[in-house]
This record gives C-alpha cells, sequence and structure tokens, in this order.
C-alpha cells in the first residue's frame, strides 16, 4: 500500500502480504519524509532550532517546541527563569494544541472508516482553533512562539474572552471557542461516532494490543492508555506546572481500536478542563511573559533529556550542549515512530480494511516518524 | 396524424414505439443523473456546512453537465494487458441494467414503458448484469487491487439481491398481484394513509437496507471507494468510460428509489390538480356565505379537471418524481452519516439478519391476512375486532 | 446468538443511526455554510499575522531604515536572506550592495523582525504571492521597501527602537501615514537615499569585465516583483549571473551552497557557510579578522 495514502497520515508505504482478505505480514516503509531535522539542529542555534521542532509534528506543533524549549531552560538550569505567566500560557496553548490534534486523529480515522462527513466536521473546529492560534502567535499551523525563557508575545487583548462567550465568538477568543467546544463539538462526536454501532463494529475487538506488549513495544500517549495502562506523563513524571491543574487521565479497558479512540476523546475533554483552569488563572494574573535571557544563548556544557506528553504520546528531546551556541546533538524520539512497531505485530490475522483502522487508531504523523 | 400511424404496418408499428421509449427512458436516465449528482453533492456540501460546486453557472447548480462534457471529451487511458473485450464492454453493461429497471416503472396512470406480467421479477432478474459488469470490469483491468474489489462487489450484490426480493413480496402479496401498475392501484385504492409504507414497515426497512448494497452505496461501498486506496472495480477507467460508470451509479439509485416509491411509497397515486381543486373549494366554501361563489367556482372548475386525462398525468408524474427523490434523499442521508462496514460484517449483516428478518415479514403478512379474511362476518369481540382492524389495515 | 440479542443488536443500531441521521440533518438544515467564498471575500487577517519579511521606510524623512548590520541574516534559520556589503572609505560604515530574501524558502519564522536592532523589517499582510518562476519570488530591497510602505510609519523613531513588547509593525491606519506616503507620490524609492549607503549600481570593481553586463543587469533586477507583477525578467537570477566575481554566500534558488570561492578575483578560495556575511570588498568573513586591516 503505496506512499499515496488514502488517509492524511503521510507518505508511509505498507508492505503487506494477503491470504485472501486476511493479513498475514505486514511491515511499514518509512522514510519518505525524512528531512534531516536532528543532523540540521546542530547548525542552528538554540533558537534556530525552534521552528524547525514544529515541523515533525506539525498538527501539534506547539507541543514539539515545549519539548525542546524545556530541555533547554533545563540546560541552563537556574540561570534562566521563565515567568509564571508563559508557563501558564503554554500550558494553555499546549493543551489546545491538544485537543486540534485530535480532533484530526478522530476525523482521519473515521475517514478511513468510510465516514466523511466527521471529518468536514474536524476541519470546521480546527479552522475556529487557526483563527485562534493566528491571533495569539501570528501562524496558523506552524508557530514558533514558544522562546527559550518564555514567549514571544503575550496573549493578545480579548482573546481570552469571558466564560459566557458563546459559538460566534469560537474563533475570535478561548472561552468562546472552549464553550462552543464543550457543548457542541464534543457532544456531536460522541453521538455521531463513537455512539455508532457501524464504527463500533468496525472498530471494537480490533487491533487488540496487550498491556504486555504496550509495554514492551514502549508505546505511550493513546495507545497504552487504550491498553488499560494508567500512564500520562502529565501525572506520572510532571514537567512544567501541571501538577497545578485538575484533570483526569482516561484509560480503556480492552486494547482495541476503539478504546484507543475512545481515549482520545476523553482527553479532549480533559484538555478542554485544563484549558479552562488556566484561563482562569491568566485572566487575573497580568506580568511579563519572557524571561532574563543572554543575548548569544550559550548553554553550560551537559546533556539533558526531557520528556512531555504529546498529542500522540511521549515526545522527547536529548540535547548535547558543548557550551556553544549551536548544539552538539539533537535526538528526537517521536511516538508516532515507535507506535509504527505496533503496527506488524497487530496486524497479521486481520482483513485488509482492519488495517486501515488500525494505522488509524494508532495515530502517526509522518512528519513525526521520519523527523 | 392517425391515418399515418394506422397505415404503418404493426411490426413497425411496435418498433417505432420500442425505439421512442427506448430513447426517453434514456434521456429520463440522464436527467435523473443530473438531478441526482446534484442533489448528491450539494446534500453533501450542505451537511458538511460546505456549499459544495458554486462556480459552475447558477451557484453550481449545472455541475454535473460541466463534469460530463469534460469527461465526453478526455482522453482515456487503456492500460496494456488488459483483457479487451471485457474492459471495455463491462461499463456498457452496467448502463444497460440501470436503464432496464425504467421500463417497468409506472411514471403516471397508464405510462408505463412496459406493463409487463411479472413486473417485480424482471427487476430481480436484472441485478444479475450488474454483477457481470461489476465482475467483468474487475477481472478485465488486470489489476489486483481491482479484482479484490470487484470480488468483494460481486458477493455482496448476489447475497443482498436474495434479501431484496423477500423484502419485496410482503408487498406482492398485499397487492395480490406482480405488475408494478397494479401495486400503485392497490395502494390509490386504500385511500389515505393507504401506502404499502406503513403495514410493510419491516419490508421497507429491509429493502432499504438491501437496496443500497445492491447499489454499492453508503455504509456498503466496499467494492468502491476503499479497497485499499483505489476505487476498486473501476480504479482502470477514465474518461468517457468512468463517465458511464458514473452515470450507471446514479440512474442505478434513481431507479430503485422509483421502484421503492412505487411499491412502499403509492407511486404516482396522489392528489391530483382536480382533486386538489375540488377539495380547496370545499374549504372555500366553508369559511361562510360570502365565499361561497369563489369555493364553488373552484370546485367546480376541480371537478372538470378531474377527467382530464393531460392533467392526471402531470400530477402523476409530479408525485412520482417527488417520491423518488425523497427516497433519493434518505440514501444520500445515509450515505454521509454512516461509515462503512466490513465485508464479513456485511455478509453477516445480509444472510443472518435481513435474511431472516424479510422471511419474517411474509410470514406475518400472511398469517395476519390469512387471519383478518377468514374472520370476516364472525361476531365481534374485542379479539376479531382487533383482527379485523388489522386485517383492513393489511 | 439468542433471539433477545438479536433484536437487542437491531435495535441499539437502529437507534445509533437515528441519532447520528438526526445530527447531519440538523447540520444541513439548520447550520450555515462556513465556506468564505474566496477571492470574492477575503477572510479578517489578524493583526499579528505573519506574511513576508518587508523593510520599512521612515516617512518623515524618506529614509530606510535599514543599516545592513546583518543581524538578520545571522537569525534567520533557513538562510534566505542575502546580504552583500562593503564598508565605504570615507565614512567607515557598512554599505549595502544588494540586499535580497528569497521567499520561496523563507518560513515565515518572524526570526528576522525580532532580531533587527533598528526595526526596520516588518512582517507584511501579504498572502497572495504566486509566481510562475521561483527566480521571481526573490525579493530584492526596492521591492521589499515598495511592499513595506503600507506598514511604514511617520513616527520619529531612533534607529534602536525597541520591539518585542508589542507587536512589531503598526498598520499604516495607526501611524498617519496617508495614502501619499503609501504611493511613494513623494519618490522616496526612486531617489538615492541619504547616507544609507545602499546603491542601487555595482560598484565597477564587481562589474563583468565584458560590457555585455554593466550596472544595466542589476537595476534591471530591480524590476518589480510586486504580487500585481507577474511577468517573469530574465534578468530576475540570482546574481551569480550578474556578479561572477561574487563570493557572497546567498541562499537563492538554484544555487549549490558550496561557495563561489573559486570565482573571486584576488581571493582566498575559503569555504563559505551559507549563513555567514561575506564583506564583498575585502573578501572576510563576518567573525574573522580583518585581513586587510
Amino acid at each position: 500500500m503505496g506512499p499515496q495514502h488514502p488517509s492524511t497520515h503521510g507518505v508511509l508505504r505498507l508492505m503487506v502480504k494477503l491470504d485472501g482478505e486476511t493479513v498475514t505480514w505486514c511491515e511499514p516503509d518509512i522514510g519518505y519524509l525524512h528531512r534531516c531535522f536532528e543532523k540540521l539542529s546542530e547548525f542552528k542555534t538554540y533558537p534556530q532550532v525552534i521552528p524547525f521542532t514544529d515541523r515533525t509534528d506539525y498538527l501539534a506543533a506547539l507541543l514539539n517546541e515545549q519539548a525542546f524549549v524545556e530541555a533547554t531552560e533545563k540546560l541552563f538550569g537556574d540561570a534562566i527563569v521563565v515567568p509564571e505567566r508563559a508557563l501558564y500560557i503554554r500550558v494553555l496553548v499546549a493543551e489546545l494544541q491538544r485537543i486540534a490534534s485530535h480532533l484530526m486523529a478522530l476525523g482521519s480515522n473515521a475517514l478511513d472508516l468510510g465516514a466523511v462527513t466527521p471529518f468536514l466536521y474536524c476541519w470546521r473546529d480546527r479552522e475556529k482553533m487557526y483563527s485562534l492560534f493566528e491571533r495569539i502567535t501570528g501562524g496558523r499551523l506552524l508557530y514558533n512562539y514558544f522562546r527559550i525563557g518564555g514567549l514571544r508575545n503575550d496573549l493578545p487583548e480579548g482573546i481570552i474572552g469571558t466564560p459566557n462567550d458563546g459559538e460566534d465568538k469560537a474563533d475570535k477568543t478561548i472561552w468562546g471557542f472552549i464553550n462552543y467546544f464543550d457543548s457542541y463539538v464534543w457532544p456531536q462526536w460522541d453521538a455521531l461516532v463513537t455512539g455508532n454501532r457501524i464504527f463500533q463494529w468496525r472498530t471494537q475487538g480490533v487491533g487488540v494490543l496487550t498491556p504486555e506488549n504496550a509495554v514492551a513495544y514502549s508505546t505511550s500517549g493513546a495507545v497504552i492508555r487504550g491498553s488499560g495502562i494508567k500512564w500520562d506523563l502529565r501525572k506520572n513524571l510532571p514537567y512544567s506546572i501541571y501538577d497545578r491543574f485538575e484533570f483526569d487521565i482516561p484509560v480503556g479497558k480492552n486494547g482495541d481500536c476503539f478504546d484507543r479512540w475512545w481515549v482520545r476523546q476523553e482527553e479532549m475533554r480533559q484538555s478542554s478542563r485544563i484549558v479552562k483552569q488556566a484561563l482562569a488563572w491568566l485572566s487575573e494574573n497580568p506580568g511579563e511573559v519572557m524571561g532574563k535571557v543572554p543575548r548569544v544563548l550559550k548553554p553550560p556544557k551537559g546533556e539533558v533529556y526531557h520528556r512531555i506528553e504529546g498529542a500522540r504520546g511521549e515526545v522527547s528531546c536529548y540535547v548535547i550542549s558543548d557550551g556553544s551556541p549551536n548544539p552538539y546533538k539533537v535526538k528526537w524520539r517521536s511516538p508516532a515512530f515507535t507506535h509504527l512497531q505496533v503496527v506488524p505485530h497487530l496486524t497479521p490475522g486481520h482483513k485488509i480494511a482492519d488495517v486501515i483502522a488500525i494505522l488509524g487508531s494508532i495515530d502517526i504523523v509522518l512528519g513525526e516518524v521520519d523527523r | 396524424m392517425a391515418e399515418l400511424w394506422n397505415s404503418i404496418p404493426p411490426t413497425i408499428q411496435v418498433w417505432l414505439l420500442g425505439f421512442g421509449k427506448g430513447t426517453l427512458i434514456l434521456l429520463w436516465g440522464l436527467v435523473n443523473f443530473f438531478v441526482a449528482l446534484m442533489l448528491e453533492r450539494k446534500i453533501s456540501a450542505w451537511m458538511q456546512n460546505r456549499v459544495g460546486p458554486w462556480r459552475a453557472g447558477l451557484h453550481g447548480w449545472i455541475q454535473p453537465l460541466a463534469d460530463l462534457l469534460k469527461l465526453f471529451v478526455k482522453e482515456y487511458i487503456e492500460p496494456r494487458n488488459v483483457d479487451k473485450w471485457l474492459f471495455v464492454v463491462a461499463p456498457f453493461i452496467a448502463y444497460l441494467s440501470a436503464n432496464l429497471i425504467w421500463l417497468i416503472v409506472p411514471f403516471a396512470p397508464g405510462a408505463v414503458a412496459t406493463n409487463m406480467d411479472i413486473g417485480i421479477i424482471f427487476i430481480a432478474a436484472i441485478t444479475g448484469y450488474d454483477v457481470i459488469a461489476i465482475f467483468m470490469s474487475g477481472w478485465g483491468s488486470n489489476n489486483k487491487y481491482s479484482l479484490l474489489g470487484a470480488m468483494r462487489g460481486a458477493a455482496q450484490m448476489i447475497s443482498y439481491e436474495v434479501t431484496l426480493v423477500m423484502s419485496i413480496i410482503g408487498v406482492v402479496m398485499m397487492a395480490g398481484s406482480l405488475r408494478l401498475s397494479d401495486i400503485v392501484l392497490a395502494q390509490q385504492e386504500r385511500g389515505l394513509f393507504g401506502w404499502f409504507l406503513f403495514p410493510q414497515i419491516i419490508g421497507f426497512v429491509v429493502y432499504l437496507i438491501a437496496s443500497l448494497a445492491e447499489l454499492n452505496r453508503a455504509p456498503f461501498d466496499l467494492a468502491e471507494a476503499e479497497s485499499e486506496l483505489v476505487s476498486g472495480y473501476h480504479t482502470e477507467y477514465s474518461g468517457f468510460r468512468w463517465a458511464v460508470f458514473a452515470l450507471t451509479e446514479y440512474i442505478h439509485l434513481a431507479g430503485w428509489s422509483a421502484i421503492a416509491a412505487t411499491l412502499f411509497l403509492g407511486g404516482w397515486s396522489g392528489p391530483t390538480l382536480g382533486q386538489i381543486a375540488s377539495g380547496l373549494g370545499n374549504i372555500i366554501n366553508g369559511f361562510g356565505y360570502f365565499t361561497n361563489g369563489v369555493g364553488t367556482a373552484v370546485g367546480d372548475w376541480g371537478l372538470m379537471m378531474m377527467g382530464s386525462t393531460v392533467w392526471n398525468w402531470i400530477f402523476g408524474f409530479m408525485w412520482f418524481c417527488l417520491k423518488t427523490y425523497l427516497f433519493v434523499f434518505l440514501a444520500m442521508w445515509i450515505r454521509w452519516t454512516l461509515p462503512r462496514v466490513r465485508i464479513d460484517q456485511l455478509m453477516d449483516l445480509g444472510w443472518k439478519f435481513l435474511l431472516p428478518v424479510s422471511l419474517g415479514n411474509i410470514f406475518l403478512t400472511s398469517v395476519l391476512r390469512y387471519i383478518a379474511l377468514a374472520n370476516d362476518g364472525l361476531p365481534l369481540t374485542i379479539g376479531t375486532y382487533t383482527i379485523r382492524l388489522l386485517g383492513w389495515w393489511l | 446468538m439468542g433471539v433477545t440479542s438479536f433484536f437487542g443488536e437491531a435495535w441499539r443500531a437502529g437507534k445509533s443511526f437515528i441519532t447520528g441521521l438526526n445530527i447531519t440533518f440538523r447540520e444541513m438544515a439548520f447550520r450555515p455554510a462556513i465556506t468564505v467564498f474566496y477571492p470574492d471575500v477575503y477572510d479578517d487577517v489578524p493583526a499579528w499575522f505573519r506574511g513576508i519579511p518587508l523593510q520599512k521606510t521612515d516617512l518623515l524623512t524618506g529614509e530606510y531604515k535599514c543599516t545592513s548590520c546583518g543581524m538578520c541574516v545571522e537569525a534567520c534559520p533557513v538562510n534566505v536572506i542575502t546580504l552583500e556589503w562593503h564598508q565605504d572609505p570615507v565614512t567607515k560604515k557598512k554599505v549595502a550592495d544588494r540586499y535580497a530574501i528569497d521567499m520561496s524558502r523563507c518560513m515565515l519564522c518572524n526570526y528576522c523582525i525580532e532580531a533587527c536592532p533598528f526595526d526596520s523589517l516588518v512582517m507584511g499582510y501579504d498572502y497572495e504571492l504566486c509566481k510562475v518562476d521561483p527566480e521571481n519570488l526573490v525579493f530584492e530591497f526596492e521591492d521589499l521597501l515598495r511592499l513595506g510602505l503600507k506598514y511604514s510609519s511617520a513616527e520619529q523613531a531612533g534607529p534602536k527602537a525597541k520591539k518585542n513588547a508589542t507587536p512589531p509593525w503598526v498598520f499604516h491606519e495607526l501611524t498617519g501615514a496617508t495614502e501619499e506616503d503609501i504611493q511613494d507620490v513623494k519618490g522616496y524609492l526612486g531617489r538615492a537615499p541619504l547616507g544609507k549607503g545602499y546603491a542601487p549600481e555595482l560598484k565597477p570593481q564587481f562589474q563583468k569585465k565584458e560590457e555585455a553586463q554593466p550596472a544595466a543587469a542589476p537595476s534591471e533586477a530591480k524590476a518589480p516583483a510586486a504580487p500585481a507583477v507577474t511577468k517573469n525578467t530574465p534578468t530576475q537570477t540570482p546574481p551569480v549571473n550578474a556578479n561572477p566575481a561574487n563570493v557572497s554566500a546567498e541562499a537563492g534558488p538554484a544555487k549549490p551552497l558550496t561557495a563561489k570561492a573559486s570565482e573571486t578575483s584576488g581571493q582566498e578560495a575559503t569555504e563559505v557557510r551559507p549563513d555567514q556575511i561575506v564583506n564583498t570588498e575585502t573578501g572576510t568573513k563576518d567573525g574573522e579578522e580583518d585581513k586587510k586591516s
């Protein structure tokens, strides 16, 4: 199943051996989107790497920036203090990005299974988020917003809105969007796709990943939570200020495609809870968003491995600094690359149609897989 | 004119009539294609918060014309190593079968192309052509994806043919005849809410699902849309030949919808111009003495018009079109809402669920009718009264 | 599978389908389409939108603000900014020979705007930038100035204006720039700039020895690359054709990243990293000692 894939996951080639309709062997062939991100970062200064991290997982760009920026800030240790308002805004936009990324995952998964309309609903709502991000950062899909030591700019005036904002303000204020999301979008997804019996027939019992295998394959994110293991880096290894927020971790039961879908859907709801809490804090606490940083960023010699809970799983960044303005090495661990290993394990024994369902539920983005 | 017609020998008359009807049906097929494709694109767009085609004249409403013209002049690529005869002929066989359905459909009182005795069974026979056409195109394309798609499609269509015919038998039992025009007349005689939709609701649902499966549409379009990443059995077709496949799909859809309208929704029966006018006249009369002049005039005109064959035809045709497109809309609505089923689930659904349900429907219908007819004339008790009510209804 | 599960399954399935159908019907009938009928209707562009980077002009004096310091070149992650300069022997200031941005590679990351100490660069709102040839997407300095007039202001700004605290540009409606200013009625862009050193003509030592390539080539290269004009002029090629003696580092299209050091006349053949700024006169690269002095 060649690099031109029916779903929007990217350029992936899946080699599949069939016996009639049943798959006997499957192997993904990647590398079609390799852009030498890690090697390239050795020639850039630390701030210059940030726009490139955007482009790995382009559906949830700010989460990647968070990984790299926080890793570099860890290298600096106490020399750089990130203002609190910047930390809250980082969490706010990261959770909004998580909602956007999950919408895309759900939409493209539904498209793979034949339901075209939910895919367009996903875009209707992602467009509203694009407008919001455009107002905040200037970019729609790729942002270059985080800086080492804070953010590029504070939230513009009026973007937060009031808790009473309705759908008409959904692309202008964040409260408007969150209210619209909670009251209209999420129930619509639940009723239209998740509750649909045909969808359940297609996804329940398909691609069952046992908890032991989930751990053995180093999966993370929705994949491991779908298999019943309650592992979320925001709670288990808290980074940034996630320990100040109140939210739950949804966990699946059977590890099939339906559970992974359901986990993503519930995570969107939890993310919106976090957003509301962040908005409440931000509307009351003005302040700086950029800490004091030296003109030329030269982190002290050292290495750091920083992990965050990205949209698709654990995004982590291993940065080695040799004291110069350019990093010595930036290693990017992407969840989609790791999850792609699970596909050859899950697909044999299923039908061709299930291969696509499984691939969609693993939720890969080739930008992340190939870097 | 009449002398000219009578002077032609009868065999030539039959041939001329045949050609005329055939041409009309082909043209009607094109019209249906136009309307159905337009509806499909616009309805799917509205359901997805979009506007669909917009720029191709009149806010996009003549888009299918543009598409058809483009496809006619487009170059068609024929891959090497295809089985030439199969590859080339397959679309036309499918097109043929789609148009043949329209032969027996009654458009208006007395307006049927061929009023066959066997009526419905003719359609059951024609669906075989579709299967052959799909298989020919899949095999002839010399492409393993097409072949897989065609095999799935053929299996699907054969399974659901049985169920389709079973679901129709309930209606046939109630109407007492296989002839489609008789079925419409039976519904007309039953009066208001006399459509077979109500007593045969189970049959209608089964028919809906089975016809969607026959059409390779809606939740059952495995043969066409999914099939790995290509379009299944019509992957290798381009240009005019693909246009013929597209024509087939929408004419087929409209054809099955017309059958549904005839069997379940009452076909062309509906208030004609005369009836509407006379009813209106009565309503106007009811407003008081001062409207009596107008009311009586309208009512009388209505009574006069009731006998007019031409107006009856026009109104009958209008009701027929409305009902057909109601069903088409239903099919499209379902398509854009539900995800696809898998092939084994589809076969399960067809054989293990729909077939028993349709057989159950036949059983139920026959039992209730028998009891109702058998109890006609017995003393009224609550039980027999209920049964007679059911019997009247049935 | 018993009889109850048979009907139970059917009931559940039917209920879920009816719910789904209800949702799509309501979407169709009661909610309007969200299509924006571009290009008849343009969607709002928010104030902080990042379009292509452009150069501002000080509308009070008619001067542009760029001093060829080269910070933007260093800051750019994808090396799309080309800056060639030499040192003016009299004033000892940097004089730019050529400043160009290759918009086909620019990823609109905004670093050049943030790096500029003189508040000279600005992110525009233009996003309709289609050209027929990629060479036309190399915007030379005049084009950048022309398109940047909309964002220029008539305020008294010092040479080292601070930014990053507010959106780094001001829309002209707020600046007091008049339509005349924006249409460049006073000819700010046409006349020779006062003392900034940007000279459209090539210095004689960099012109080709054959007289076929005089300064006409670069000045023709200043043909507008504004979006309204799509004609591809053959001189809109990377200056490697106009300046064979050029050792500058640039990231223009169809240009290998290795140095043109072999084409220098009288310069050392050294590797030039693409993001380095090269002094065209002395041949030194940024960061190195000036060998001549």
